[in-house]
């Protein structure tokens, strides 16, 4: 009966009066200007580098390095194939006088500041496991529970509405960043190359920014219905912020331990740290296969999650 | 009777294999303020959960104005205005946001409507500051706002004088059988202070180990109870009396005379005495109160 999109606003304008919420976004855009003023400090302090100092003369030396990776490389290896891209890429750049991006310009730091990812996955583990628990811990689940919407909609409201803060937390860092970069660093034009194992593509700066991004993104969604999830089975949101950040950190030292097994790719681990798709492959399956095997992880946690809060009284 | 608007049917919830509500029956009226009554632990705040769908019953139904909570909740529950135990709403918001928030969730509650509860409720000039500052009165009142918004023909109110002062509850209650009989709202109380219950209800039903044991009409003012003279001279009240009233029964005593009558009486007889040189110290109802009743009926034991 209720328009599922009152409830939307409802959750957004509870998410918006918690002082919690404001101290994150300021502890983000505090970040970003403060370490983005390191970088600038650092950058402008580095000692002059022994070597080739001419754009030409860089990428040349880059062609060389990977030509000797390639020939020392089986054919058929990962390590064979990111040479070729490598060295495809660098020529490419030569032959039509496209800068790479510089360390300290405008764009390289842009790239970098996907690094603020790790803050963005803490705020929203913090937030999704908050969103239920606290209504569960602060009595305030009954009055919301007693109205013309059914539970399956209360308890969706609530994570779209997580969802919706993970982007606006997203867009808020990317501002940030353009505004802190704008400041800092001087602005060069860039252009963006693609290799897909025929032929290059050149991409306007912003794509690659955005691609950074998203493939961040994906990393705050699972931990984000990880925290979710866990804060509704167990109405606790201390509980769920702890086992989150624990599958957090673990996941590297764990995806390290089993990437040795080829069973290992099945288990979601391996594809939660879905940017490495983005730097040298890591393990040998394509982005398409990690998002099948998040999503199907995802449908169960949803699905764990819906017949518990359908099923169980409100008594608190 | 008025018709009925909630029907509580073999309503039963066990939990681990113990049975916590035993087949409750149960019907309430349109323009009722029915008392719910039981010692900690009875069931009390368990049915009035399965009542709006925070629990759901082992077995049984709840009928309000004629559709099923189990079948059609949405329907059913946008019916129901309730408070369930206190009142807990958001305290990092202010009472209007708070309020704005539960209107969001039903239909057609407009501005003017939320300030017009706002206005009922005597929190006008408080509405705009966060709830953290709000007394528990002003919680209660504040509680009682969000359970009216949307005019529900039924209203749950658990433990609603928690908290108010007594110039409060004097107002909540007359406030109360207001809404009930000018709007034909069907209200159901739960409340420990029994004399309160007493005053503001019109039935109640005295709950224990989970069985509904009794459902009595609260006594009104013009039934006959038994009332007491303090006097000088009994036999000559006595006298004085019958003569005055006819087929009243009186009993006279060594320092007085009892009497059944209505409480609406007692100033014309008290006149009669006194015009006839009678020296009344002191008039006493010595009906049994509910508390007595109901102290009777759950054996003593002690009242939540």
């Amino acid at each position: 009966m209720v328009n599922f999109v009152n409830l939307i606003r409802n959750e957004w304008m509870k998410l918006m009066q918690r002082k919690s919420t404001w101290i994150m976004s300021i502890i983000l855009i505090i970040a970003v200007f403060s370490i983005f003023g390191v970088l600038k400090w650092d950058y402008s302090h580095r000692e002059e580098s022994v070597g080739p100092n001419t754009t030409e003369q860089r990428l040349q030396q880059q062609i060389n390095t990977y030509e000797a990776q390639k020939s020392e490389a089986d054919p058929s290896s990962l390590d064979y194939k990111y040479a070729v891209e490598q060295i495809e890429l660098a020529q490419y750049r030569l032959d039509e006088g496209l800068a790479p991006a510089e360390v300290g310009s405008f764009w390289h730091v842009m790239n970098t500041s996907a690094n603020f990812f790790s803050l963005i996955v803490l705020f929203v583990i913090i937030v999704a496991s908050g969103i239920l628990a606290h209504e569960f811990q602060k009595g305030t689940i009954k009055l919301l529970a007693i109205r013309p919407a059914t539970r399956t909609k209360l308890l969706y409201s609530k994570y779209v509405t997580v969802l919706l803060f993970s982007v606006a937390i997203a867009l808020l860092l990317l501002v940030s960043s353009l505004v802190a970069s704008l400041i800092y660093f001087p602005y060069d034009s860039y252009t963006h190359l693609t290799w897909n194992g025929e032929s290059v593509s050149e991409w306007p700066a912003i794509f690659w920014i955005l691609q950074s991004y998203l493939y961040a993104m994906v990393n705050v969604v699972v931990m984000g219905t990880i925290a979710f999830v866990i804060g509704a089975l167990f109405r606790s949101s201390g509980l769920a912020i702890g086992i989150t950040m624990f599958f957090s950190f673990a996941t590297l030292p764990v995806m390290m331990m089993l990437r040795k097994y080829e069973w290992a790719k099945y288990i979601l681990f391996s594809h939660v740290e879905f940017s490495m798709h983005l730097s040298q492959p890591f393990v040998d399956v394509t982005p398409l296969f990690s998002l099948m095997v998040i999503l199907m992880y995802l449908v169960i946690f949803h699905a764990l999650m819906y017949t518990s809060f359908k099923k169980r009284d409100i008594a608190v | 009777m008025a018709k009925s608007v909630v029907q509580l049917k073999g309503l039963r919830k066990d939990i681990k294999s113990k049975t916590i509500i035993h087949d409750l029956d149960l019907d309430l009226y349109e323009g009722e303020v029915f008392g719910f009554l039981g010692p900690n632990g009875a069931g009390k705040t368990t049915t009035i959960r399965m009542m709006v769908g925070l629990m759901k019953p082992t077995a049984g139904n709840v009928i309000i104005g004629g559709t099923s909570l189990l079948e059609n909740y949405e329907k059913t529950i946008s019916q129901v205005g309730a408070i369930v135990e206190n009142p807990e709403l958001y305290d990092y918001m202010s009472g209007y946001k708070n309020l704005i928030h539960f209107s969001r969730m039903h239909k057609g509650i407009t501005k003017e409507r939320i300030q017009e509860v706002i206005d009922q409720v005597g929190l006008t000039s408080r509405i705009g500051e966060k709830v953290k500052t709000y007394s528990l009165g002003m919680r209660q009142r504040l509680g009682l706002a969000q359970a009216l918004l949307h005019k529900p023909k039924f209203l749950i109110l658990d433990e609603p004088t928690n908290g108010l002062d007594p110039a409060g509850i004097r107002e909540f209650r007359t406030y109360l059988r207001k809404i009930a009989q000018e709007e034909g709202v069907s209200i159901l109380v739960s409340s420990h202070l029994l004399s309160e219950i007493e005053l503001m209800c019109d039935r109640v039903g005295i709950i224990q180990k989970g069985k509904l044991i009794d459902i009595r009409t609260v006594k009104e003012e013009t039934e006959k109870t038994k009332w007491t003279f303090t006097v000088k001279q009994p036999i000559q009240a006595k006298d004085v009396l019958e003569q005055a009233f006819e087929g009243v029964e009186i009993e006279a005593n060594e320092q007085s005379i009892s009497l059944s009558i209505s409480q609406d009486e007692v100033p014309e007889y008290n006149k009669v005495l006194v015009e006839q040189g009678v020296l009344v110290y002191g008039i006493a109802n010595t009906k049994s109160t509910l508390e007595d009743e109901f102290l009777k009926v759950t054996g003593g034991e002690q009242v939540g």
